[in-house]
C-alpha cells in the first residue's frame, strides 16, 4: 500500500515537470516571436541570447557569479513561503544583510577568515530579524503579510541606503562606500574569472536546507504547517513558533545572500536602487516546484539568461529588459493550475477507472 | 519651519499628489469588494502610462489615447482575470508575473520607440489640462486650493463618487459585494461569480488607467521607467485601512498624498539624510495601518469575548 502512495507521488511530480517544461518553452516561444517582430537581426539576437554565455570563459562564469545570490534569495523564500505566508520580505533581508556587511568589513579591522565569518553571520542575523517583521506584525493586526513584506522592501532599502551615506560615504568620486580591506573580501577562486568563495557556501547552504527541509522533523513540521494550518495545529504543532522559525532561517540566509554578494563581487557598496532580488527568487521558487534540490538548477537558468540578454543587447538592437518581461510570462504560465489541465485530468480518470476495474475484480472474486 | 501648514498651496500639492494613489486605492477597493487580492495594480498603472504617452504621441489626440490607455488598463485586468481567476492560479503570483511584465515590457517598448531607456521625452505626447473652476478660483483659500488642479484629479472624484454610489446603491454592486463577501453563497443564490468579479477588474482597470496617465500625462509632461514607485502597493496599504470602502479608502490616500508632500517640504528645510525622508511616506503609512488594524483587531476579540461570555450566562 504504502509503495503504491510513493508511485502516485512520483506521477504527480511528473506532471508538475512536464507543465512547467511547457510553461518554459512556451514562454520561450513567445519571446522570440517578439524578437522576430521588432528586431533587425533576429538570428543574431535568438543565437546570443541562447548560447552567447558559453562562447567565452568568462561569460560563464559571470553566469555562476550571477546565480550565487539568486541561489540564496530562492532558498531564503523557499523556507518563508513553505510555512504557508507568502513573505516576501527577502529583499529587505538582502539589502540589509549588505549594508551590515558594509558597516563590519569597513570599521572592525579583524583577522581574514574571522572577518568574513563574523559580517557573514552579524548579516544572517539581521536578515532573520527582518524577515520575522511582517509575520509578528501581521499576527497582531491581521493585516496582510504581502503588503507588509512589500513596504518593508521599500522602508528598509531607503533605511539602508542612508546608514551608507551617513557614515561610510567616500566623499569623492563617484557614489560609494569607502573601500573594503583585503581581509574582508571573499577571494576569486579561479584566476582571470570573477568566481569567488561565496560558491562553496552556496553549495554548502544548499545542503543545509535540503537536509533541514527533507531530513528533520522541523523541515516536516514547516511543510505541513504550509500545505493544512489547522491539521498542524489540531495535531500539536506551536505553529506560530514554526512559522516564525521558518521566517528567521530563510531571512538569514537571504541576508547571507546579500553580505556574500557585497564582499564577493564589489569592491565597495555601490547599491543605490533596489535589488529587487525578490522577483527573481519567486521565479526560481515556483521553477523548482517548491524542492530545494531544483533550486541551484533554476537559479542558474535565470542567471544564464540574464547574462544572455546582455551579450544579445551588445550585438543587436534589443534591450536585456525583455527577460524580465520573459520571467513574468514563465510565472503566469507556471502558477496558473489549469495550464496543461486536461494531462493530469485523463491521468486522474485513468487511475479512478483502473481503480475501479480493481474493485470490481475484487468483488467478482 | 513649520508654517507651511498654513499655507494654501501645501494643502494643493496634498491633492495634487493624493490623486495616483486615490484612483489606485480606488483600485484596490473594488478588488477587495469583489474578492480578488489584486498586486498588478502597480503594473497596470506603469503600463497605462506608457500607453496614454505612446498612444497621443503617434495619434496627436488626447482623448484618442486617454481611450487607448483606458482599454488597455481594462485589457491587463482582464489577463489577470483570466490567469488568476479561470486558470486558478495564485493571485500573488498572477500579480507579480504581471508587474514583472510591466517593468520588462515597458522599457523594451521605451527602448524600441526612442532609444531611450530613462525617459519618453523624445515622443511629443500630449497632457491633460489644468482647469480652473469659474467660481470656485475667486475664492481666497479654497479656490487655491480646490480649483486649478489637473483634469485628471477632478475625474479621479467622479469616479470615486460613482464607483461608491453603484457599490452601495445599485443592483449590480450589491451583488459585486455578494461575491466578494462569499463567492459559494452568491453562487447559490444563482449570481454569475466570474461575471462580476470581472466586472469589478474593468472597474480596476480604469482606475488604474487614469492613475497610470495622471502621472506620465498630467504630474509630468512624459514616461519615466518605473514612475509608479511603488505607489501601487502603497494602495494596498491603503485599501487595507479602508477595508474596501470607496469613500474611506479616498480619505486614507489623503494621508499618502499629506505625508509624500511633507516628504518634499521636509527635505528642503530640516537636516536629516535625504534618503531618510524618503522612507518618510512608507513608515508613515504602515504605522499608522498597524494602529488602526490592531484597535481594531482588539475591538473584535473583546466582542467575541464578549459575545461568549453572554452565552455562556
Amino acid at each position: 500500500m504504502e509503495k503504491k502512495n510513493q508511485k502516485k507521488f512520483d506521477i504527480m511530480d511528473y506532471f508538475s515537470a512536464i507543465r512547467i517544461a511547457a510553461a518554459l518553452l512556451l514562454s520561450l516561444l513567445i519571446v522570440f516571436v517578439i524578437i522576430l517582430f521588432v528586431s533587425e537581426m533576429p538570428g543574431v539576437a535568438i543565437q546570443k541570447l541562447m548560447t552567447g554565455p558559453l562562447e567565452t570563459k568568462r561569460s560563464f562564469f559571470n553566469v555562476i557569479v550571477r546565480g550565487i545570490p539568486l541561489v540564496f534569495t530562492g532558498l531564503g523564500l523557499t523556507l518563508c513561503l513553505k510555512s504557508g505566508i507568502f513573505n516576501i520580505s527577502s529583499d529587505a533581508s538582502f539589502y540589509m544583510g549588505a549594508v551590515v556587511a558594509t558597516a563590519i568589513a569597513i570599521s572592525w579591522p579583524l583577522p581574514n577568515i574571522i572577518h568574513q565569518f563574523a559580517l557573514i553571520a552579524a548579516a544572517a542575523v539581521v536578515g532573520g530579524l527582518i524577515s520575522m517583521l511582517p509575520v509578528i506584525v501581521n499576527k497582531y493586526t491581521r493585516v496582510n503579510p504581502v503588503v507588509l513584506a512589500i513596504m518593508a522592501n521599500s522602508i528598509f532599502y531607503y533605511f539602508g541606503l542612508s546608514i551608507i551615506s551617513s557614515f561610510f560615504l567616500e566623499k569623492s568620486g563617484s557614489w560609494g562606500s569607502y573601500k573594503f580591506p583585503d581581509d574582508a573580501r571573499l577571494g576569486t577562486m579561479i584566476k582571470g574569472t570573477s568566481l569567488h568563495y561565496g560558491f562553496v557556501i552556496v553549495i554548502v547552504v544548499t545542503i543545509f536546507v535540503i537536509f533541514l527541509m527533507n531530513k528533520t522533523s522541523f523541515g516536516y513540521k514547516v511543510r505541513v504547517t504550509g500545505s493544512n494550518p489547522a491539521f498542524a495545529k489540531t495535531s500539536g504543532l506551536r505553529t506560530s513558533f514554526i512559522i516564525l522559525m521558518a521566517q528567521f532561517i530563510g531571512g538569514a540566509i537571504a541576508g547571507m545572500g546579500g553580505a556574500i554578494e557585497m564582499v564577493g563581487v564589489y569592491k565597495r557598496f555601490q547599491w543605490q536602487t533596489q535589488t529587487n532580488y525578490v522577483w527573481d527568487g519567486l521565479l526560481i521558487y515556483m521553477l523548482a516546484n517548491g524542492n530545494p534540490v531544483f533550486i541551484p538548477i533554476t537559479a542558474f537558468f535565470i542567471a544564464y539568461l540574464r547574462v544572455g540578454a546582455e551579450i544579445m543587447s551588445r550585438s543587436s538592437d534589443l534591450d536585456p529588459e525583455i527577460v524580465t518581461f520573459l520571467q513574468g510570462i514563465i510565472i503566469l504560465l507556471v502558477a496558473s493550475q489549469r495550464f496543461l489541465y486536461f494531462l493530469k485530468k485523463r491521468h486522474d480518470q485513468k487511475l479512478s477507472l483502473q481503480q475501479a476495474e480493481a474493485e470490481e475484480g475484487g468483488a467478482a472474486a | 519651519m513649520m508654517q507651511f501648514f498654513i499655507s494654501p498651496t501645501f494643502w494643493k500639492t496634498v491633492l495634487a499628489s493624493t490623486t495616483p494613489v486615490m484612483l489606485a486605492t480606488l483600485a484596490a477597493n473594488m478588488m477587495t469588494k469583489s474578492g480578488i487580492f489584486n498586486l498588478a495594480i502597480e503594473g497596470t498603472m506603469l503600463i497605462c502610462a506608457l500607453t496614454g504617452v505612446v498612444a497621443s504621441a503617434f495619434t496627436q489626440n488626447l482623448w484618442v489615447g486617454c481611450i487607448t490607455a483606458v482599454l488597455m488598463g481594462i485589457a491587463i485586468s482582464f489577463v489577470f482575470g483570466y490567469f488568476a481567476l479561470i486558470m486558478k492560479g495564485a493571485m500573488n503570483a498572477c500579480g507579480v508575473a504581471l508587474n514583472l511584465v510591466a517593468t520588462g515590457g515597458t522599457v523594451f517598448v521605451l527602448v524600441m520607440l526612442t532609444g531611450s531607456k530613462a525617459n519618453s521625452s523624445a515622443l511629443k505626447s500630449l497632457t491633460f489640462p489644468v482647469v480652473n473652476i469659474p467660481v470656485l478660483q475667486n475664492i481666497p483659500v479654497i479656490g487655491t486650493i480646490l480649483s486649478g488642479h489637473n483634469l485628471v484629479t477632478y475625474i479621479a472624484w467622479v469616479i470615486v463618487a460613482v464607483t461608491s454610489w453603484m457599490l452601495y446603491k445599485t443592483k449590480l454592486g450589491i451583488n459585486i459585494r455578494a461575491v466578494g463577501e462569499n463567492p459559494a453563497a452568491a453562487k447559490a443564490a444563482g449570481l454569475n461569480v466570474i461575471f462580476h468579479q470581472f466586472v469589478a477588474l474593468a472597474i480596476c482597470g480604469v482606475a488604474c488607467s487614469f492613475g497610470g496617465m495622471y502621472l506620465s500625462m498630467g504630474a509630468l509632461k512624459s514616461f519615466t521607467t518605473g514612475m509608479v514607485a511603488g505607489r501601487g502597493y502603497m494602495s494596498l496599504a491603503m485599501d487595507a485601512m479602508s477595508q474596501g470602502n470607496p469613500v474611506i479608502g479616498c480619505l486614507s490616500s489623503l494621508l499618502y498624498g499629506f505625508s509624500d508632500t511633507i516628504t518634499v517640504y521636509l527635505q528642503l528645510y530640516s537636516k536629516i539624510d535625504l534618503k531618510l525622508i524618503d522612507a518618510f511616506p512608507y513608515l508613515f503609512i504602515i504605522v499608522v495601518l498597524v494602529i488602526i488594524q490592531a484597535i481594531r483587531t482588539m475591538t473584535a476579540r473583546k466582542k467575541e469575548k464578549l459575545a461568549s461570555m453572554q452565552q455562556a450566562a
